[in-house]
């Protein structure tokens, strides 16, 4: 008898919002959608999108963002939308919260009622092996950080994430939920996966001996003026033993770690600003950096893929929220096909993101779920 | 004085993981990025009074009430006038 699926992937790359939500319905066609989780390029016109999937799938959940990339099984695309749809028997339980103005602080506590009202617990007291949450988030907020930070502190279910993405045109990103598309807002699903899950982190670095100390930093723009009391771009071209001018084209392969317990949480300088350097992701004064090495990404997933599965058995479906400074190296690399090769058999979705979320805000890592 | 610094951040990830080892885990993360390393800090760590009041703060943001808490924050609002 064939084992019964309870995650399907559907994908479109038609340019037109018809043509693509067609096509994907056609593929769900028979499947009891009971949650869809959406990923979609920026080129689609976003509240049209949203509302034709609604259109298609009245019954389901739907939460989804706009993207600089799309992943889904065995393909790494752009210009598509690719989506996961979930049936009951592995979701037992789902809850959705929009947080529509990411600048107001009460929308997220009131979120947070929300989900307490639906699962009848305290988020600080909900067993956390049992639920999971993901969150989606605008990805030219910078915002992330307060709001992922003021997510840990008012509970302790983990939510993995990441922010949406436009394409590269970093104007306006979108999140999606229940046919609606947003923008300076933050979407979140709480949900009890039936037959459990875990999850991944993985950024293929590993630390240098170097150090950098950040002591004057504007953490508004994301901006370190000094690291070590030295202006920041000329601390960090002396510990790369390299001149100023060349740093812009070592900041993919050397960006900064923050180390838990050995861990890094990467923190990607964006650009040159004067003597300081702007980051991606904000940096905390005082904190000391690593400075990280490059590993081949296909391999260094790979490995840490594997052992995740080795642990878990048997997995039904992935979602990798990846960085879209990986995606761009993987397509300079020509390593794309190999990356989603190695999730050949597991139903796959994701994006390429503008940051990915896990206890806090990062820069070149996957994040990933696995449902077992 | 020394030590009062390495015995709230015990409290806090006491009280924020409820003896959890995963959660423990999480939340000394939580703490780094917030600027806070856990393991900086020992038994002849000064009692700074900025740390002591940031410490303070977290334990506002991460909602904790406790009796322990208390005390510090009764010092910060005096050293504050």
């Amino acid at each position: 008898m064939a084992e019964v699926e309870n995650i399907k992937t559907a994908y479109s790359q038609s340019k037109s919002v018809f043509g693509a939500v067609q096509a994907i319905k056609s593929q769900l066609a028979g499947f009891q959608t009971h949650f869809l989780l959406v990923f979609a390029s920026s080129s689609y016109e976003q509240t049209l999108l949203c509302q034709s999937l609604r259109s298609a799938f009245p019954n389901a959940q739907m939460m989804g963002c706009s993207t600089a990339g799309e992943v889904v099984s065995q393909h790494l695309l752009q210009g598509a939308v690719v989506v996961m749809a979930f049936n009951q028997q592995i979701i037992a339980d789902i809850h959705l919260e929009v947080v529509e103005d990411l600048t107001d602080n009460r929308g997220l506590d009131v979120a947070l009622k929300g989900f307490e009202t639906h699962f009848g617990v305290d988020l600080n007291r909900i067993d956390h092996r049992a639920y999971a949450g993901l969150v989606l988030i605008d990805g030219m907020s910078k915002m992330e950080e307060t709001f992922i930070e003021r997510l840990g502190d008012k509970t302790n279910l983990v939510f993995i994430g990441g922010s949406a993405g436009d394409d590269l045109q970093f104007q306006t990103t979108h999140v999606y939920a229940q046919g609606k598309a947003y923008s300076h807002a933050a979407v979140l699903v709480v949900f009890k996966p039936r037959n459990g899950f875990d999850m991944l982190k993985t950024q293929s670095f590993f630390s240098s001996e170097k150090h950098l100390t950040p002591t004057k930093v504007d953490p508004a723009t994301r901006t370190v003026l000094e690291f070590d009391s030295k202006p920041a771009a000329q601390a960090y071209a002396e510990a790369l033993g390299v001149k100023i001018a060349d740093l812009p084209s070592l900041f993919m392969r050397h960006p900064l770690g923050l180390m838990a317990d050995g861990e890094p949480f990467v923190r990607s300088p964006q650009k040159l600003n004067g003597q300081a350097l702007d980051f991606y992701c904000r940096i905390v004064e005082g904190v000391p950096l690593t400075i990280l090495n490059p590993l081949d990404i296909v391999q260094d997933t790979q490995k840490a893929l594997s052992l995740k599965l080795a642990e878990m058995g048997s997995v039904q479906g992935v979602i990798d929220f990846q960085c879209i400074l990986r995606t761009l190296q993987l397509r300079e690399e020509g390593k794309t096909e190999s990356y989603v090769q190695l999730f050949e058999n597991i139903p796959l979705v994701g994006f390429s993101t503008y940051g990915e979320a896990y206890l806090g805000h990062m820069n070149q890592t996957s994040t990933m779920f696995l449902f077992k | 004085m020394a030590g009062q610094i390495k015995s709230i951040l015990e409290q806090i990830i006491l009280f924020k993981s409820l003896g959890d080892p995963m959660l423990q885990k999480m939340t000394k993360v939580k703490l780094l990025i917030k600027g806070i390393q856990v393991d900086d800090f020992n038994d002849d760590s000064p009692d700074d009074p900025a740390m002591i009041a940031k410490l303070c703060d977290i334990v506002d943001e991460f909602g904790l009430t406790s009796g322990y808490f208390e005390q510090f924050k009764q010092v910060e609002v005096n050293v504050d006038g």
